[in-house]
């Protein structure tokens, strides 16, 4: 099963179905009008925007930070869910943006098992991808390494 | 094996989007938008008009919002602005009508907003 999430066709639709799902609820909370739900979805449109270009650009600089749009995408999406379950309200539509936004962390759960191996990998990449910049004690720069 | 699971997958798909694109029998009611004691227009995320009267304290009665924007939009009934005391919350409509059937309340000023867009706001005054 881990063979077949590592190759890159796996890996090409692992992402087009996060990107897909991410366009979906941006959709979805645009069309609901209002300051807050406008920004949230302008939010998700750009997430996607940079997990396509975590995943297709060559660059080294941007493969080494490739941690970063599955973090922002999961804490934004975790926070919205939380905050809908909070304010509400309850509708089918909300209903169904929340089942989607629940994809999304599902989807990319396993695609940082994919990447990473698991989620202490992409800690690990994403302790490496910054230690150069930061004053890091050497016990936490050997861990990343 | 596959083909019926991919079909079950796409029938339940279809179904929950269909459920999803109407407005469901359940939070309606029979009532003719024309006959109902009040109507409210949603319009440009804002409600007009801003105070609806009804005359029919300690009596059920029925009001017709008329939704002219894209998004959708409901009505529901505060005790006050404070909304510490939910009496009533419509079904979300998109882009048409739809008539609530609302308990009775007693006579008095309640405050009313869309459940999704809390800026749009009116007063209901129920008169004996």
């Amino acid at each position: 099963m881990t063979q077949v999430l590592r190759t890159r066709a796996a890996g090409a639709v692992l992402t087009a179905a996060i990107v897909g799902l991410t366009l979906a609820t941006a959709y979805i909370h645009l069309g609901l009008g209002g300051l807050l739900f406008t920004l949230n979805g302008l939010g998700y449109a750009g997430l996607a925007g940079l997990i396509v270009v975590g995943a297709a650009a060559p660059m080294p600089i941007i493969q080494r930070f490739s941690w970063f749009p599955r973090v922002a995408l999961a804490g934004y999406t975790a926070m919205t869910i939380a905050g809908y379950l909070v304010m509400g309200p309850y509708f089918s539509l909300g209903f169904i943006a929340k089942g989607i936004e629940v994809g999304i962390l599902t989807l990319l759960a396993v695609d940082v098992v994919r990447v990473y191996g698991s989620p202490m990998g992409l800690v690990r990449a994403a302790v490496a991808s910054v230690a150069p910049f930061l004053p890091l004690p050497q016990r936490v720069r050997a861990l990343a390494a | 094996m596959k083909p019926i699971r991919f079909s079950l997958i796409a029938l339940a798909l279809v179904m929950t989007l269909a459920a999803c694109g109407s407005t469901s029998a359940d939070g309606g009611s029979t009532v003719d938008p024309a006959d109902a004691d009040a109507t409210v227009t949603a319009a440009d995320m804002a409600f007009a008009p801003g105070t609806v009267t009804v005359a029919s304290a300690g009596e059920a009665f029925s009001v017709a919002l008329v939704n002219e924007d894209s998004m959708p939009h409901n009505i529901a009934i505060y005790t006050d602005s404070s909304k510490s005391e939910k009496l009533f919350e419509g079904e979300m409509v998109t882009g048409g009508t739809i008539v609530y059937d609302i308990p009775a309340l007693e006579a008095g000023e309640y405050f009313f907003e869309c459940s999704l867009h809390p800026n749009m706001t009116g007063t209901l005054i129920i008169e004996g």
